[in-house]
């Protein structure tokens, strides 16, 4: 078991089930319901029979009474993929601890309850591009994979939202829950990514993790300040004011990121690395109806 | 307060080195940030100068410095002196000796200094009751009084005195006189020497200033040969350089000098030949300007009369008497027994068997017949080498007439005058006779230079005295007895004064220098006293340290190291927990 999950923290997470706000459709048997009628436990409407349906979903006592051959349809409760999109370039390497652990922590538990719940669960890191991930499977064996892949994934490079969720969506043809974990901290931009994601039909939730000196700095004087992920330098000298400055300017940012994904009805959670990953979890989460 | 040991002060420079990491570290900041694109454009702070201050005033960094200066400290082991205030019993103790007369170079004496501190002393620690004690070989009680200011009038009127150093017996003593060491809670000891084993409430203040070069032993001895004396001096450099000087013997009337270099901090002995004296009281005085001058004299006395005990026989001649009394001091005697000299003057007298006898113009039974008058003219001298012409110039000389003598004795003429004899001596083992055949009130001879000249050789030849051998002289303190010497008389002092001393025990404690005069029925005898030679002492040449040493010994002083560690270990502590309660956040901003 890697260092930032530990059976102890998965043991808590046992009670908790995602809630799926739409139906979605699912090529195989799950705990989620799906749209599409199919065979289930599950009584959904009637309809009449056309050649072809099974027999044993015909009604045979609406035959009796009403002399209609109807079939029964049933709501089918497919399994929906759990795609983890976590980004790993060089800006979650900030902070202690950084953002990249903290986000594959929370990946971790994420791909743990998809994959409880035998929904199928993916994979992909990614920084200014998709690195190559784990498609969708079912069952721990996809867990061990899964937390190899968060272990040893090393943040670098720059961040661009779009190219990796274009690339995504190139690489992954059926839509499905999606978290994308990153922290939105690009200059690259993220609307047109995140637009083709919503487009598809996926249920987006967007987990934004923050290192606690990206909203309040606590530098001061005369700083180089170097962008980790360009590296360009800007050296400037750091008082009260200039701090204000900052702040209002981050919290601006932050109004514009909120406001875009309200606008496409995507889920948006922020969390700094200070607050522990259990109580985000089952505090946030849960007010938040991702998870019950 | 004190500092034992003040080279510790040298780790305050490690407060540089935590200063100089503390500004490289600053001039170091460089963060890395998520998106620099958020700070790019924003105005630099007006206020980022105050800012960075702020920023370099980190607790850490003071603590260190703090941390560092209070090992420091503690290190130096610092020692808090607490005045006593207000004391139950203060006692003051003034060392008197000889020595405390030295001048120092703020041209006053260490008894002067030693004054002025007990003042100082009697202003900072008022007590209900103060003793103070001159303190010498012979300790006293100057004063015992709960007024400060007539302490002060008596102290400044005090003066040192010429004894020795007391001994910490001599002091034990006296404090028991005074109802003992226990009644103080401070004794404040003021000296120029160290006195061991004080008690522990004693505190030691050295007054030790001053270069010294002195006599410290002198004594003369009569040569084998019956002329003249040879003098034994040793003399103490005790500075710290080479010294020339001279040293000069007087015995009143001539005297024997020699130059010396003298090498310093040592003693040396010198022998000082003094073939023509006559004398029997002897000064040696070094001719040398130093900080103690007391005993750059010292004075030895022959152990024999310093007087002549005259009997007169015949009408007492005024100007023989008056030249007698300019040589030597005389005592007329009327006891045929015991004069030094019998003059006969102008008298017909029977044979005397032993002693000097002066006739002048006399005659004596069985020696001398006297005839006529005969007038002579001009003088001659026979026996020009003889003591008794030494220094004698017979030209202005005027005798008319002399009477013609006749002598039953083998006589040695010394002057004559137309063949006959003016001047003759006759000496056997028992007496030795002059005869001056002239009348002294018909010549000229009192009126002339050469007469006291010749009289002076007279008593110095004929009234002489072998001296008992002596090579100690006695100095102030000592106890000097006064036996052997005849019925005691009288006990002056140089001045003329008299001395008192002890009928019972015949003792006398002289309390100054000098040359005191006894005076018995067998005539008048010289005691010298001297500055004890003790008191010559060397300079201490670590004499900051002595006192430094004294005052910790003596001062009740508080160490304030085990404090500063205390508070080192407090600001250590507190740094960690400073910097564990900064860690998380300082990390999460790199």
């Amino acid at each position: 078991m890697p260092r930032f999950i530990d059976e102890a923290f998965l043991q808590r997470l046992a009670n908790l089930r995602f809630i799926i706000k739409g139906r979605r459709r699912g090529r195989l048997s799950g705990v989620h319901s799906s749209r599409r009628a199919g065979v289930s436990l599950e009584f959904s409407d009637y309809r009449s029979y056309v050649p072809g349906d099974d027999f044993r979903y015909i009604d045979w006592n609406v035959y009796g009474r009403l002399d209609r051959v109807l079939v029964k349809t049933y709501v089918h409760e497919a399994d929906l993929p759990i795609y983890l999109l976590v980004d790993f370039s060089a800006s979650m390497q900030i902070g202690t601890p950084t953002k990249a652990q903290y986000a594959a922590q929370f990946a971790a538990a994420m791909a743990y309850l998809g994959l409880k719940e035998l929904d199928r669960v993916g994979v992909y890191p990614f920084n200014d591009q998709l690195v190559q991930g784990i498609p969708p499977r079912h069952g721990m064996g996809q867990m061990g994979k899964i937390l190899r892949l968060l272990r040893e994934a090393e943040p670098g490079g720059r961040t661009s939202l779009d190219q990796a969720i274009t690339e995504f969506l190139s690489q992954t043809h059926e839509s499905g829950i999606v978290f994308i974990i990153s922290d939105f901290l690009g200059s690259s931009g993220y609307e047109e990514g995140l637009a083709k994601l919503a487009h598809r039909g996926d249920e987006v939730t967007v987990i934004q993790v923050l290192d606690p000196a990206d909203a309040t700095p606590t530098m001061a004087g005369t700083t180089r300040l170097v962008d980790v992920e360009s590296s360009q330098r800007l050296t400037l000298s750091i008082g009260h004011r200039t701090k204000e400055e900052y702040e209002r300017r981050f919290r601006e940012y932050q109004l514009a990121l909120e406001r875009f994904l309200l606008s496409r009805r995507i889920t948006h959670f922020q969390v700094t690395t200070d607050r522990s990953m259990e109580q985000f979890i089952h505090e946030d989460l849960r007010v938040g109806g991702i998870l019950r | 307060m004190i500092l034992r040991n003040p080279s510790a002060l040298y780790l305050l420079l490690g407060g540089l080195l935590i200063l100089l990491l503390h500004f490289l570290r600053s001039r170091e900041r460089r963060r890395e940030v998520s998106a620099l694109f958020l700070w790019e454009g924003l105005p630099g702070d007006a206020q980022s100068k105050a800012a960075r201050l702020r920023q370099h005033i980190d607790p850490l960094l003071f603590l260190q410095l703090g941390i560092l200066i209070a090992l420091s400290f503690a290190l130096i082991q610092p020692l808090l002196r607490i005045p006593q205030n207000s004391v139950s019993g203060l006692a003051i103790v003034i060392d008197a000796s000889a020595s405390m007369h030295t001048q120092t170079s703020a041209n006053t004496s260490r008894y002067q200094q030693a004054i002025d501190e007990a003042i100082t002393t009697l202003d900072r620690f008022p007590a209900k009751k103060t003793t103070i004690i001159q303190f010498s070989e012979h300790p006293q009680l100057l004063a015992r009084s709960d007024d400060s200011a007539d302490l002060a009038a008596i102290l400044r009127d005090s003066t040192p005195t010429w004894y020795r150093d007391g001994t910490r017996e001599g002091l034990l003593t006296m404090f028991g006189c005074v109802g003992g060491v226990g009644q103080f809670d401070r004794i404040v000891v003021l000296s120029d020497q160290p006195i061991a084993g004080l008690p522990p409430q004693a505190e030691m203040l050295l007054f030790n200033e001053g270069d010294n070069l002195g006599i410290t032993a002198f004594s003369v001895r009569e040569n084998t040969s019956g002329s003249g004396v040879s003098a034994f001096v040793e003399l103490l450099n005790a500075t710290d350089g080479y010294v020339d000087t001279q040293i000069r013997i007087s015995d009143g009337e001539n005297q024997a000098t020699l130059t010396l270099m003298l090498q310093p901090n040592e003693t040396n002995q010198y022998v000082i030949p003094f073939p023509n004296s006559r004398g029997s009281v002897f000064t040696a005085t070094l001719d040398h300007s130093d900080s103690l001058d007391a005993d750059s004299v010292r004075h030895f006395a022959l152990d024999r009369p310093i007087d002549a005990r005259v009997l007169w026989i015949g009408d007492r001649n005024r100007y023989l008497a008056a030249a007698l009394m300019a040589s030597v001091p005389v005592t007329d005697v009327q006891d045929l027994s015991t004069p030094d000299l019998v003059v006969v003057n102008r008298a017909q007298v029977p044979a005397i068997e032993q002693g000097v006898v002066l006739l002048i113009q006399s005659g004596m039974e069985g020696v001398l017949t006297l005839g006529d008058l005969q007038d002579v003219n001009d003088i001659i001298v026979r026996s020009p080498d003889h003591p008794l012409l030494q220094a004698v110039d017979i030209e202005d000389f005027r005798i008319p007439q002399i009477a013609e003598a006749q002598f039953e004795i083998p006589v040695e003429i010394l002057l004559e005058a137309n063949g006959l004899p003016v001047l003759a001596e006759y000496r056997d083992s028992n007496r030795r006779l002059i005869f001056l055949l002239a009348d002294l009130m018909t010549t000229n001879l009192p009126i002339t230079v050469d007469f006291p000249i010749l009289v002076r050789n007279l008593a110095h030849e004929l009234v002489r005295i072998p001296a008992e051998l002596a090579f100690q002289s006695p100095e102030v303190g000592d106890f000097i007895p006064l036996q052997g010497r005849g019925t005691v008389q009288s006990l002056t002092d140089q001045q003329g004064q008299d001395v008192a001393y002890s009928e019972a025990l015949l003792t006398f404690s002289p309390q100054r220098p000098g040359v005191y005069t006894l005076r018995t029925d067998r005539g008048a005898f010289a005691i010298t006293v001297n500055t004890p030679a003790s008191e010559t002492v060397l300079k201490t040449s670590s004499q900051l340290i002595a006192v430094a040493t004294e005052m910790e010994q003596s001062e009740r002083l508080y160490p304030l190291w085990p404090v500063l560690l205390a508070l080192a270990i407090l600001l250590l502590l507190i740094e960690i927990l400073h910097y564990l309660g900064l860690t998380t956040p300082l990390r999460r901003s790199n």
